[in-house]
């Protein structure tokens, strides 16, 4: 049997195993395991499964996750994003749709804190529901809003999945933190466009909240501007090449605890809820980047990405062509499979092939990632939708699913933008020092 | 982030032993926890010594490294217990509540056997390790204390496992409902 073929076997075992419901991160240990078994013999295999975890998790390139998990988490508990989204709201809350407006605006600005598009979901829900209906806006819009709005938490840094595709591409999580700023933008211009013709159209579903005045506008919440403190430091400081990613999240998470406590805003049960939730995310997180790594090691032995990307170069020679039917397949896997594993499925596999055709790597880790993300709004996994229907239990699933629906077509315009425009993915970062 | 979350075991059918190792594993999770904070600390005073005072703490890529280890492994059995490692659930969802059991019975007798071997083989390496004296190259700190503090981890992980299996047999024989 040729490597390929054993390669092939192994990965379609993986994606078995893993529908059946086996924790991701063993099926990839134990397929990566088993398969160099057959390839190499049990020596080999035992070794690797005794060197690769240890050698994975000591990586000091992952040291930047859990810093950014803990700034999110404190950010969270603290009320940050509460604050943020109170402040937005007296800015431009009067506006047709501006509650579902400021939703978006806060996403960004919490996305800024937090790379999960699930906390920012959940927290985003709870938090608008209830004052949104006060004000008569329909559900299917504000929770529509609340779930489009969570994956700009995906792509405006610092993001997570940059973080994950940096490290196994060993690509620069600076320079794809940057480079995600205008697509992140972008987004959120296109999603607040999306509100605005919805409201033209059917002014019903959104109507103006009360007018601020100019002092409620500035004196609003105090957490409104220590966020936009927060992004300045952390992106201004990865920019001017003051801070290495790892130093920009210390510093970030250092900031937000000091803000925190001395607004007395953080108790003691708070602060260990936000390690327990920052240690839950990062030994789920570290545990799938180990799996990843041994699978990887049996990935390479199999020649598996560079038979798939001679596949591939062989259906199309563009590279925008060889992007779509990338984003198509991502599109479909990720209607089954979280954004974060399919990062980490995909990535060894599809990074090679377009490095052969000379994508930027930037570019290629910010068009993977949008289309990765959109898979959080799509039936039957959405896991995004299932979150917010976690939270707002009397709306039907199906409603809620219908109101992120117009804005995964602002997703995929961006998908188009960002492919045929390389350079607003990589302005920026060849601008950084 | 995980299908699965919030599914975890903690129930009225924890026996009180459960809920000790719970609390045990809570406690790792929470001193590896402490590393983040340090780490945090330790990156900030470097970079404003850095700058500020032209004096970085000498070797903080390895300090992190080793303290990322301690990080990510002492997180992973509590995670577990708590049922937020990442799990596609999309399909087998739809099997009647026993067949899930039988299914979940069988992936954990995998799950918990990977988990053996790779103690034994962690061990091994801290062993082969400690005897060649392999440190890191500017502290000179030895590597095998956290080979070993890894292995320790993966048992409690192996634990945790354990345990969810007696809860999936349970379910499966009809002994648990929920």
């Amino acid at each position: 049997m040729s490597l390929f073929a054993i390669g092939l076997i192994g990965l379609v075992i993986c994606f078995l195993l893993i529908f059946l419901r086996m924790p991701i991160y063993i099926a990839f240990c134990l397929v990566g395991l088993v398969g160099i078994a057959v390839v190499r013999g049990w020596n080999p295999a035992l070794v690797t499964l005794g060197t690769v975890p240890y050698t994975t998790a000591s990586m000091y390139v992952w040291s930047v996750v859990p810093l950014f998990v803990f700034m999110g988490f404190l950010a969270l508990h603290s009320g940050l994003a509460q604050e943020f989204f109170a402040g937005i709201r007296k800015w431009i809350g009067h506006f047709p749709g501006g509650l579902a407006l400021s939703v978006i605006v806060g996403n960004a600005g919490f996305g800024a804190c937090s790379g999960d598009p699930v906390s920012s979901a959940v927290t985003f829900s709870a938090m608008c529901l209830p004052e949104m209906r006060k004000y008569g806006y329909s559900d299917k819009l504000t929770l529509g809003a609340v779930g489009a709005g969570s994956i700009l938490s995906g792509l405006i840094p610092p993001s997570l999945l940059f973080i994950v595709f940096g490290a196994i591409t060993e690509t620069s999580i600076g320079q794809l933190f940057i480079g995600g700023i205008f697509p992140g933008f972008i987004l959120a211009l296109l999603y607040i466009a999306t509100i605005s013709i919805m409201c033209w159209r059917d002014p019903a579903i959104g109507p103006p909240c009360p007018k601020s005045t100019w002092k409620e506008r500035w004196m609003a919440g105090t957490g409104m501007w220590a966020l936009i403190g927060v992004f300045a430091v952390i992106i201004g400081g990865i920019f001017i090449g003051l801070f290495t990613p790892t130093e920009a999240g210390a510093a970030g998470a250092f900031i937000v605890l000091v803000l925190a406590l001395l607004r007395k805003r953080l108790s003691w049960d708070d602060f260990k809820n936000v390690l327990k939730e920052t240690g839950i995310t990062t030994g789920m997180v570290g545990m799938l980047l180990i799996g990843t790594m041994v699978l990887n090691v049996f990935l390479v032995i199999t020649r598996i990405p560079a038979t798939i990307a001679s596949f591939i170069g062989g259906v199309t020679d563009s590279t925008s062509g060889t992007l779509w039917v990338i984003v198509a397949v991502l599109f479909v896997l990720g209607c089954f499979i979280d954004s974060l594993a399919l990062t980490l499925i995909m990535v060894p596999i599809l990074f090679p092939i377009t490095s052969q055709m000379g994508v930027h790597p930037v570019h290629f880790g910010i068009v993977f990632t949008i289309a990765s993300v959109a898979g959080a709004l799509t039936p039957p996994f959405g896991i995004v939708v299932y979150a917010i229907s976690g939270v707002a239990k009397d709306v039907p699933l199906f409603d809620i699913f219908k109101g992120v629906m117009p804005f995964l077509a602002c997703i995929v315009g961006l998908l188009a933008l960002v492919i045929y425009f390389p350079s607003l993915s990589l302005y920026l970062p060849q601008l950084m020092i | 982030m995980s299908e699965n979350e919030g599914t975890g075991l903690r129930s009225n059918h924890d026996s009180p032993l459960e809920q000790l190792i719970t609390r045990l594993l809570l406690r790792v999770l929470l001193v590896g926890m402490g590393f983040v904070v340090i780490m945090m600390l330790v990156t900030v005073v470097h970079a404003v010594g850095r700058y500020g005072f032209s004096e970085p703490i000498p070797g903080l890529v390895e300090m992190s490294s080793f303290m990322l280890v301690i990080i990510i492994f002492s997180s992973a059995a509590y995670t577990e217990m708590n049922g937020s490692h990442i799990v596609i659930g999309v399909l087998v969802d739809k099997f009647p509540q026993r067949v899930q059991a039988g299914l979940d019975c069988f992936m954990y007798i995998l799950s918990l056997g990977l988990v053996v071997v790779t103690v034994w083989q962690t061990i091994k390496r801290g062993l082969f390790v400690e005897q060649i004296e392999y440190m890191s190259a500017v502290l000179h700190i030895p590597h095998y204390p956290f080979i070993y503090i890894a292995a320790f981890c993966w048992t409690l992980l192996g634990v945790a496992i354990l345990i969810r299996l007696i809860h999936f047999v349970g379910r499966a024989s009809g002994r648990i409902t929920q």
